[in-house]
């Protein structure tokens, strides 16, 4: 174990000594990992931001009836009970809800940040209007169980003379979900793609560092140096690249974060928001640093197995 | 100890390197190697050293046929014998003290121990003054005494030495040859190739070789 120990010791300062006798190599090398390997960050950065916002919102199916404005209020609450019979019939269980124009406005003045505006706008321009609930309930990313149920109790509820318009309100969300899905397929098959150029580019650099110690391997090897011997400096050397690419590459998208947010945080204050992206928490980048250490490090393995053994 | 028996070796294209070659050396033994360029001295240290295999034959070191050798055993084999090469092998970017210790880390010996057993080597080749120095500071007899030094460092049983006086002035060449004869005074068995008609003069043992075939033995009554 002793043994073990001193000879992993010895290698990983070979390494360190390797990488300070020809730095300039080295970072050219980091430099082109930490660009490769930035891309899928950024993006998982950029999925984890927007993660939180889509999983608060409701993906209940709902719809949305807004009643003509002209209807009285006795009229509009005493459409409830055809509207809970067209859902009987429909067989689409659902909680009926009643929303008056006032706290329609009430609600919108205190969500949307538009206050100011709503106010100087005089009387209220929003109708009353019932929200249906539905207890049946999508599964993120995955279809709605019964959505032509609902669109054709849609149909039937826009019949209604005393409705404006329908709305069905999760069919954006929905999009979005399936967006959100689309988006982690793109990441994995990038994460993919670039995870095969970081295993290029640390074969590469090993291959050329392998051969520009051939003749030391040469005389390693006739003083009885094994072949695990041999190939550990360039394993820990491939390690290495691979975890500071993953450090400089998390440095990057964190400081383009600082102009981006900015961009955001005026787009966001137009709505009230004060949205902003917010760079990987530690145990997500810990992650990543170990993932791309050890890209590094099956880079160097390739390479060392198949240059140690041309030269033997 | 090594035993060679009807040991051949082509190299392509069908050069004969090694015709019919056999002999035995014994623990301990002091053995010359001569002979002129290309008659094969440096193809049998070679194949004592497992880095060339027998065309046909069989070559035993303590008893063991290198040609069936495993390949994971290979470096634990060389571990024991001591290599002295022609052209010195001394690693130019590692300073004189990092050459010789070299052996040793190999061998997973701590870096202290390392030290303390290299710096002993280095006093008995007379080079404690250059332990921080860089091969290329040092002059060709200097660097042939640091190859020796790394090689003994290790203790080894078997010393193999090709053309260790080659380039070397006749003092730095005496100075060599001292050290070897020293080693094996104390039980080391050295086989040195060289064409040095001044130290075959001396020697107790001559293995004579001409383009590949083993013209003529020698042995002193001593």
């Amino acid at each position: 174990m002793k043994i073990w120990i001193r000879q992993h010791t010895g290698a990983s300062l070979a390494a360190l000594k390797q990488i300070l006798s020809a730095p300039g190599n080295f970072l050219f090398n980091v430099l082109v990992v930490a660009v490769a390997l930035s891309l899928p960050i950024a993006g998982l950065t950029l999925i984890e931001n927007i993660r939180p916002i889509s999983n608060q919102l409701s993906i209940d199916p709902e719809l949305s009836l807004f009643l003509k404005s002209d209807l009285s209020r006795s009229n509009a609450t005493a459409l409830s009970d055809q509207i809970k019979r067209l859902i009987k019939n429909a067989g689409t269980p659902a909680t009926v809800t009643f929303v008056p124009k006032e706290a329609a406005l009430s609600g919108l003045q205190a969500s949307s940040g538009l206050g100011d505006v709503l106010t100087t706008l005089g009387e209220n321009p929003l109708p009353d209007a019932y929200v249906l609930s539905f207890e049946q309930h999508f599964e993120l990313p995955t279809q709605q169980s019964n959505p032509a149920k609902i669109e054709a109790l849609a149909a039937q509820l826009q019949k209604l003379p005393e409705i404006d318009h329908v709305q069905i309100d999760s069919n954006w969300i929905k999009r979005l979900a399936a967006l959100m899905h689309l988006a982690q397929f793109v990441l994995i098959a990038l994460a993919l793609i670039l995870g095969v150029v970081v295993i290029t580019v640390v074969f590469n650099a090993t291959r050329l560092q392998v051969l520009s110690h051939r003749a030391e391997i040469s005389v390693i090897r006739l003083l009885g140096a094994t072949n695990p011997y041999i190939r550990r400096p360039y394993y820990y050397t491939g390690a290495i690249l691979g975890l500071i690419a993953g450090l400089t590459a998390l440095a990057i998208v964190a400081l383009a974060l600082q102009p981006l947010n900015q961009a955001i945080l005026e787009f966001a204050s137009l709505y009230g928001s004060e949205f902003q992206l917010s760079p990987l928490n530690m145990t997500f980048s810990a992650y990543l640093l170990l993932s791309s250490a050890i890209l590094g490090l099956f880079g160097s393995f390739l390479s060392v197995r198949h240059q140690v053994k041309q030269l033997s | 100890m090594i035993e060679f028996k009807q040991v051949n070796k082509h190299f392509p294209p069908g050069i004969a390197a090694l015709t019919d070659i056999s002999f035995s050396i014994g623990r301990g033994e002091l053995v010359f190697l001569a002979g002129p360029s290309g008659a094969g001295k440096s193809t049998i240290l070679k194949m004592i050293a497992a880095i060339e295999r027998p065309g046909s034959g069989q070559v035993l070191v303590n008893g063991q046929d290198i040609a069936r050798l495993n390949p994971a055993a290979l470096p634990y084999f060389r571990r024991n014998l001591g290599l002295i090469l022609q052209d010195h092998a001394l690693l130019l970017d590692r300073t004189i003290i990092d050459n010789v210790m070299l052996p040793l880390l190999i061998s997973g010996a701590s870096k202290n121990d390392a030290l303390i057993r290299a710096n002993t080597a280095l006093e008995k080749m007379n080079l404690s003054d250059k332990v921080n120095a860089y091969p290329l500071a040092l002059s060709g007899g200097e660097q042939q005494r640091v190859a020796i030094a790394r090689a003994i460092v290790n203790r080894p049983q078997l010393i193999l030495a090709d053309e260790p006086t080659a380039y070397l002035d006749r003092d730095n060449a005496k100075q060599v040859m001292n050290a070897l004869q020293a080693f094996q005074a104390s039980g080391v068995t050295c086989i040195i190739s060289s064409h040095d008609e001044e130290f075959l003069v001396n020697a107790s043992r001559v293995i004579y070789l001409n383009q590949g075939k083993q013209c003529q033995s020698w042995q002193s009554a001593a």
